[in-house]
């Protein structure tokens, strides 16, 4: 029996045995890649990195350089020519005429035309709108809101070949964000087939070099190449997105076994494994998150602790940075002394945060605090089970200046949450952060630095107003029973016309322009009120006065409390927002040459301290090229694959 | 036919169950900081500058609507429930242009397929493992199979995948790392979740056994003349199986959406990964829904192991 079993056995293991897949004479690439839940491209997931110049082309691309800012610069692909007008409100964009879909169709000015209004119909839902420079084309939102007919569109074909864009607010540089996902044309004959699944596989139509042969979630995505593809396309024929999770996946065991061409090196242990290994260290490979800072930020809290910036510069000067990213990050790492690193032209302009020990324990006897005695508790906000970076930090400012920080773990849900917004329920202390780019526009030069501009920097009295206005009083406005009676709009009425005087003033007061036009952008505060109070007064049911009582009582909040954040500034905070604007309305080369200006505004307030900027550290197969990576928000990841050739 | 009435009973006690999780999953989701207006992204939407105020407050109305959040808390449960009992769970929040089902009905196939294979490699090798630890008590071939399956209850199952990996696909290339592709995929994933409960199944067969040895029916069976082999199998295997019907229901439960960690390993496109993804988005209506399901799963295999019982022991037959 034991023989049989035997025999059983080996005869089971020639069966499951194999030379591993069998790639055959089909050049074949596979590639590790995050979850894809759809292939609409609109969607700010995972799909939208690859309808960038994969799947989907539109009017502008990326092209590998490794001397631009996140070693990417901005080409046209299917436009060709364009013209702005002065105002800057105006493209007109020429196309390409020999682009074509994977059926064989044109790609036409119209396709754009139709898909721009597709994404901007109100029956698209959750379109991102924030996270797309279709965000400023005329009317958008209006548009998404269902308040404007959507062929009111800032968007119109002038022939098949012709586009033109009006923007809502002047943009010199919208063809940089005409590169990212959220704005490639769709087929919209299979859109208006298969309204539902028009996305799926076996019924999507693109306009890239590649198509989508077949897709599971969660598991494999086959690409294989769009014969109907006009443009340069690399000789690989066949790609194989498998979806892996960081920190849970076997990406190095499967570049091993041959199973993947590209593999992320997550973690120290994995890169001191593959250092170890003399085939693995042959094919690694290394690069630096430039386009995104990694640090911390004072947490965004309503306790006063730390508003005096003697006490924030002391903390952020008081960090080894090197022997962070040299022994605590096991060299995965380079110190991040600012905002932007020295490899960039930005870089290179901004002055950094220096390590000085003793100007930081001045700096706290100045504060009031020598040897950091009569310091109320910190503490430094975490989630997820532990945090190195933090220990090490909090060990710093122990070892250095002699003030103990306490590490407190928040649950995730809370953790994210107190990131972005102000929270009553954390006391004064640090939480990490990271500053990112989400694509190239003069905005996301500050890599989210531009948040001091409205989260912090705030005396503590407005901090706590702006928290009692913005979460209890709107919050009891929207539970309220008020609404159904005329005497209800009373106070509000008397309220709005006094806003309205104030804000005449505010204008007239303010010195810079670009602030006053944003003040003054239409329909104002006094013509939105009226067509509020219209709309109540000609309510068929008490459900709508009720609405309409709410949403004019929360206007009339939201302008008082924009009126009191502007007097609540100030001088320097001014500064730095007027600054900002400026930024924002330049052309882009002149953006990148002045950012700096900006940015060492807002690094000087130590609100937000740069501490290192992460290395990408990949293994690729020594015979794959063209590998373009992808820095931006959602990175590091890999895309564009048309770049992509694969050695015999 | 009084099994037929226990079967019924026990579907309904089954419905009544799930009406009260939905209800208090949802009146919990509910109570959770910020509303579904404020976390979703439509707030995003709302803090465009470009809106209006009139804007901000129709958009907020047709989320509601869209949502059935302008409904009583007590309509939108007892809506949320009737759906639930069709199968129909709306778009997730996550992932809007997909239905709840229908990421359910890809998923859930595969989570089965690994949770039947896992299960049955289980009981394969882990009753025949107890059985010969039983019959060969305090031998080395007991200590053996105990210390084996010890090895698989203490070390974790990611440790174990990982392990299998670096012997099975790094080392010697028999098998694929990770997919689901076909039997050569299945094979590492289905030995590390199997090995887990194939461990407890042989420690709990071999105590079971033991136990079923000393009864006295086992010693009359034996002076009646019985050989080894019809006294084990015909009798005392039976009762023995008992203990193994307990642990199962509930490790079926877990396997069919708790292995998460296997999943990620391995790339398996199961319900695991769904529900852990759904927590991390709070992506409320698809949380309700892992909630619902996992009920469902962990009653049915309840009722399914009750029946067993009554297969194994006539003392638990309905009269």
């Amino acid at each position: 029996m034991w023989k049989r079993f035997f025999i059983f056995f080996v005869a089971v293991s020639f069966i499951f045995a194999g030379c591993g897949p069998k790639k055959g004479r089909i050049k074949t690439v596979s590639l590790p890649f995050l979850d894809i839940s759809s292939f609409h491209p609109a969607y700010w997931q995972s799909q939208h990195i690859l309808a960038q110049g994969t799947i989907f082309e539109g009017l502008f691309g990326y092209e590998p350089d490794p001397k631009n800012l996140g070693g990417l610069k901005v080409v046209p692909v299917i436009a060709e020519s364009w013209k702005i007008s002065d105002d800057g409100k105006v493209w007109t964009i020429k196309l390409r005429k020999d682009k074509k879909w994977s059926n064989g169709d044109p790609v036409t000015a119209k396709d754009f035309e139709w898909s721009y209004k597709y994404y901007c119909d109100p029956e698209l839902k959750d379109i991102p709108l924030w996270a797309s420079p279709l965000g400023n084309l005329k009317n958008a939102w209006a548009v998404k809101a269902g308040g404007v007919p959507v062929d009111q569109l800032g968007v119109k074909a002038l022939d098949d070949y012709t586009l033109q864009l009006t923007l809502a607010d002047p943009d010199y540089n919208i063809h940089l964000g005409l590169a990212a996902g959220g704005v490639v044309p769709v087929h919209r004959k299979s859109v208006e087939s298969n309204p539902q699944d028009w996305w799926k596989p076996e019924k999507l139509v693109c306009n890239g070099p590649y198509i989508v042969k077949e897709w599971t979630q969660g598991k494999d995505c086959v690409l294989v190449k769009n014969t109907n593809y006009v443009g340069y396309c690399g000789n690989v024929e066949k790609i194989v997105l498998k979806f892996m999770v960081a920190g849970l996946e076997l990406g190095i065991q499967s570049f091993q076994s041959k199973e993947l061409d590209f593999a992320w090196i997550n973690n120290v242990g994995q890169y001191n494994y593959v250092l170890s290994k003399p085939e693995l260290k042959a094919a690694f490979h290394e690069d630096i998150s430039d386009l995104m800072f990694a640090g911390y930020e004072i947490a965004r809290c309503l306790d006063p602790a730390l508003d005096d910036i003697r006490l924030r510069e002391a903390f952020a000067i008081s960090i080894d940075r090197e022997t962070l990213v040299n022994k605590i990050m096991g060299n995965r790492a380079v110190p991040g002394y600012k905002i932007w690193d020295d490899s960039s032209p930005i870089g290179k302009k901004l002055k950094p945060i220096k390590f000085d020990v003793n100007r930081a324990k001045k700096l706290l006897a100045e504060a009031g605090y020598p040897d950091g005695k009569g310091l109320p508790q910190l503490k430094f906000y975490i989630t997820g089970a532990s945090d190195p970076v933090a220990e090490y930090i909090v060990n710093e400012w122990k070892k250095n200046i002699n003030v103990d920080v306490k590490i407190e773990n928040l649950e995730s849900g809370l953790y994210w949450m107190s990131v972005w917004t102000t929270t009553p329920k954390l006391s004064a202390g640090f939480m990490r952060f990271g500053g990112p780019m989400n694509r190239f526009s003069t905005g996301d030069l500050t890599k989210n630095a531009s948040h001091v501009l409205w989260n912090f920097d705030f005396p503590a009295e407005f901090r706590k107003l702006r928290y009692e206005m913005d979460f209890e009083q709107r919050n009891a406005i929207r539970t309220s029973e008020k609404g159904k009676n005329r005497s209800d709009w009373d106070e509000l009425l008397i309220k709005s016309k006094k806003l309205w005087e104030e804000r005449k003033k505010i204008i007239a007061s303010e010195p810079h322009r670009l602030w006053k036009e944003e003040m003054s952008r239409k329909p104002t505060f006094e013509e939105q009120f009226e067509t509020i109070w219209q709309n109540w007064q000609n309510a068929k049911n008490d459900r709508d006065r009720q609405m309409w009582w709410r949403t004019g009582a929360e206007l009339v909040l939201s302008e008082e409390y924009s009126q009191l954040e502007y007097k609540a500034r100030s001088p320097h905070h001014k500064e730095m927002y007027r600054a900002n604007l400026e930024l924002m309305r330049m052309p882009w080369e002149k953006a990148v040459a002045n950012a700096h200006k900006v940015i060492q505004m807002f690094q000087d307030t130590y609100y937000m301290v740069p501490l290192y900027f992460d290395k990408i550290q990949y293994l690729q197969n020594p015979k794959l090229s063209g590998v373009v990576l992808y820095k931006f928000s959602w990175g590091p990841q890999i895309f564009n694959f048309k770049y992509l050739n694969l050695a015999d | 036919m009084n099994l037929i009435i226990f079967i019924l009973k026990r579907i309904g006690t089954i419905v009544i169950s799930l009406v009260c999780i939905i209800a208090i999953t949802y009146i919990l989701m509910w109570l959770a900081p910020g509303n579904f207006f404020d976390i979703q992204r439509f707030s995003t939407a709302a803090q465009s500058s470009q809106l209006t105020a009139e804007q901000v407050a129709i958009l907020q109305r047709k989320f509601e609507e869209k949502y059935g959040l302008n409904q009583p808390l007590w309509k939108q449960i007892l809506r949320f429930t009737f759906d639930a009992f069709r199968f129909k769970f709306g778009p997730s929040f996550s992932n809007p242009v997909r239905t709840i089902e229908s990421m359910i009905a890809e998923r859930f196939p595969v989570s089965l397929t690994l949770t039947l294979l896992s299960i049955s490699f289980a009981l394969i090798v882990g009753i025949p493992l107890g059985i010969i630890a039983a019959l060969k008590r305090n031998t080395w071939i007991d200590y053996f199979t105990m210390g084996l399956s010890m090895f698989g209850q203490v070390i974790p199952s990611f440790v174990i995948a990982v392990f299998f990996v670096f012997i099975f696909s790094v080392q010697f290339r028999l098998l694929p790392t990770t997919g689901w592709d076909g039997p050569r995929y299945m094979v590492l994933p289905v030995l590390t979740l199997g090995l887990m409960t194939m461990s407890g199944i042989a420690r709990f067969m071999r105590a079971s056994l033991l136990d079923s040895l000393r009864q006295d029916y086992i010693r009359t069976a034996y002076a009646k003349g019985g050989t080894d082999r019809a006294v084990i199998f015909g009798h005392a295997l039976k009762n023995s199986l008992i203990p193994i019907a307990t642990i199962l229901g509930p490790q079926i439960a877990y396997l069919l959406v708790g292995a998460v960690f296997i999943e990620y390993l391995f790339r398996i496109p199961g319900m695991g990964q769904l529900f852990v993804n759904a927590a991390g988005a709070r992506d409320y209506p698809l949380l309700v829904t892992s909630t619902y399901v996992l009920s469902l799963m962990v009653m049915i295999m309840n009722l399914i192991v009750d029946l067993i019982y009554m297969f194994l022991d006539p003392r638990n037959r309905v009269k």
